[in-house]
């Protein structure tokens, strides 16, 4: 399973520096595709880049997410409880959204996140594209 | 049959023995992270690298039952191996030429305690 995250652009001189600087032995380093593969690699990564081609594979991605809701593979994950207040987190129980993409959402598939109990509904033209609807509530409710 | 039986993974939960499809959930034994960012010229790859051995890669681990899905696996390997240091806040931290300080980065006390363990045991 690979998850591809984007950064925004910073220096890693800077990040480098400050990791040096706390005695982390630890460096980054930004590489084009091209040049990553000529790289020595951990076994893994080298596993990963030469079955995925990375930057293909963000293109289409990116695609995909322009494409109009009709032609998307859509699932709405709909929550049914308030965010406790006395506590930062609680996304019901701590990150069930989490939990759900971990275990059902596959590459190409847009998951929506909508909590009932906030006021928060699907609109109609997600709900009309929809392919799955999972409704998650705690038991007491 | 052979390509319907390796679909079908025999796991036992709470003593109670059950077959799922693995075709039916993310079924995975390892995460990667692939950080990335756009250029004018297309996206280039982050990987980080230790001096000890000079082999670059990508935040990884294999799953372990405690993380539940494959997002929970990521996020481990992200803060096991770089320390946090690349969440947003300490980014712009950084590009501001303010420093980062140890307080502001997570699991760096394990790292401590597992470094002595080791150099102790020698």
């Amino acid at each position: 399973m690979v998850y591809f995250l984007k950064l925004d652009a910073f220096d890693v001189s800077l990040l480098n520096q400050n990791l040096r600087e706390l005695k982390l032995d630890l460096t980054f380093s930004w590489f084009t595709y091209e040049k990553l593969l000529l790289e020595k690699l951990d076994s893994f990564t080298l596993k990963i880049a030469t079955a995925i081609n990375f930057p293909k594979h963000i293109k289409e991605t990116d695609e995909y997410y322009a494409l109009p809701l009709s032609e998307q593979n859509i699932y709405i994950l709909l929550l049914c409880k308030p965010d406790r207040a006395d506590t930062p987190l609680d996304l019901f129980y701590d990150h069930l959204p989490g939990l759900f993409w971990g275990i059902y959402r596959r590459n190409r598939e847009s998951w929506y996140l909508y909590n009932s109990a906030k006021g928060e509904f699907p609109p109609e033209d997600v709900i009309k594209n929809a392919k799955g609807i999972l409704s998650a509530y705690p038991r007491s409710h | 049959m052979d390509s319907l039986t390796s679909e079908i993974k025999k796991v036992t939960i709470d003593g109670d023995f059950k077959e799922w499809k693995t075709s039916e959930y993310n079924d995975f034994s390892r995460v990667a992270v692939v950080f990335y960012k756009e250029t004018a010229e297309g996206p280039e790859f982050l990987l980080n690298s230790k001096s000890t051995d000079g082999v670059w890669t990508t935040p990884q681990t294999n799953f372990h039952g405690v993380d539940a899905a494959a997002t929970f696996t990521a996020v481990r390997a992200i803060l096991e191996q770089t320390y946090g240091c690349l969440a947003p806040s300490l980014l712009k931290k950084v590009q501001s030429q303010e420093k980062i300080s140890e307080g502001d980065l997570i699991m760096t006390e394990v790292r401590k305690v597992l470094a002595f363990s080791i150099n102790y045991s020698l």
